[in-house]
């Protein structure tokens, strides 16, 4: 990728490995950021369970997603 | 007829060329100094696919190119656009201060893995003690990622206006970050990351985006 432009589509460039991490990223930002019309609606769980619920009902064909699952804990730099 | 909202920019915001989901028309919607941009649902029955996220994100980003704004989460969608008028009015001191947060920035997001995975073991371990071997690895594991997150923070907060980091602490994956930059920025921060990847061996650094700023809007969720 060049220049300070926003490259679209980015999945039409990216070799399979570097599709896969953008899927990921791509799910971590679509499923669990942006501006939500109900506060409320946000699943009361570990960031890491909303991304595989958001997995499980909205990419369920997706079967290459992987996702490094090793460690549960979520910590700050502290 | 429900329409489908992607983001929210100023009064003055047109949207892009060309559709959105399943084809539809993309419009604005005006209310309190605010637009939103939507497209009418087609089908409200059907499951949402992958095709349709990266749709959703298509859009995003071509309003970006334009149009500072506050992505929705994806698969919002309102019942009418009276609806999605009373939410910009109810709620437009929020997003009026939304839009200033990331007035002129985009996101950038970040990812540090060791390549070759990382068990944390100093050396081999087998038997009877392995269990607390293992144990041991994982605490290494964690206290390296740790670093590798604060070294990589301490390069790039000069950089950017904020930053949100998560330490994963995994045998492949070390953090992951999130940071609003100045659109003007872009190339300096990959500049910089790439720099930080080369000096550091069994570290692969990885920059992705430019992103609308999805982790910056308030509006998700408040652990990240």
């Amino acid at each position: 990728m060049s220049g300070a432009s926003l490259d679209m589509p980015r999945v039409a460039r990216s070799p399979r490995g570097a599709r896969e991490v953008t899927l990921l990223d791509l799910l971590d930002r679509l499923l669990s950021g942006g501006v939500v019309i109900h506060g409320e609606i946000t699943l009361a769980a570990a960031d890491i369970d909303l991304v595989d619920l958001g997995l499980r009902v909205v990419v369920g064909s997706v079967e290459t997603v992987r996702r490094d699952l090793a460690s549960p804990a979520r910590e700050g730099l502290d | 007829m429900a329409v489908y909202l992607y983001a929210i920019c100023d009064a003055h915001a047109e949207p892009p060329s060309g559709t959105g989901i399943d084809g539809a028309a993309l419009r604005m919607l005006r209310c309190a100094g605010l637009s939103a941009l939507v497209s009418d649902v087609r089908d409200s029955e059907r499951s949402p696919t992958e095709d349709d996220l990266w749709e959703h994100e298509s859009v995003v980003e071509r309003l970006m190119s334009a149009h500072d704004l506050l992505p929705a989460r994806f698969g919002t969608s309102l019942i009418d656009d009276a609806a999605v008028r009373d939410f910009l009015d109810g709620r437009s001191a929020e997003l009026h201060a939304g839009l200033r947060r990331v007035a002129g920035a985009l996101e950038l997001g970040i990812r540090a893995g060791w390549p070759v995975a990382e068990t944390g073991h100093d050396d081999g371990h087998d038997g009877p003690r392995a269990g607390g071997a293992y144990l041991t690895a994982r605490v290494n594991l964690q206290k390296r990622a740790r670093a590798l997150a604060r070294h990589v923070d301490a390069a790039l907060t000069p950089l950017c206006r904020e930053r949100l980091i998560r330490v994963l602490g995994g045998p492949n994956m070390a953090m992951t970050g999130a940071f609003l930059i100045d659109r003007g920025a872009v190339d300096r921060v990959r500049a910089r990351v790439s720099d930080l990847d080369a000096e550091m061996m069994n570290v692969e650094l990885a920059c992705t985006g430019p992103w609308p700023p999805y982790s910056f809007t308030g509006g998700g969720d408040s652990s990240r």
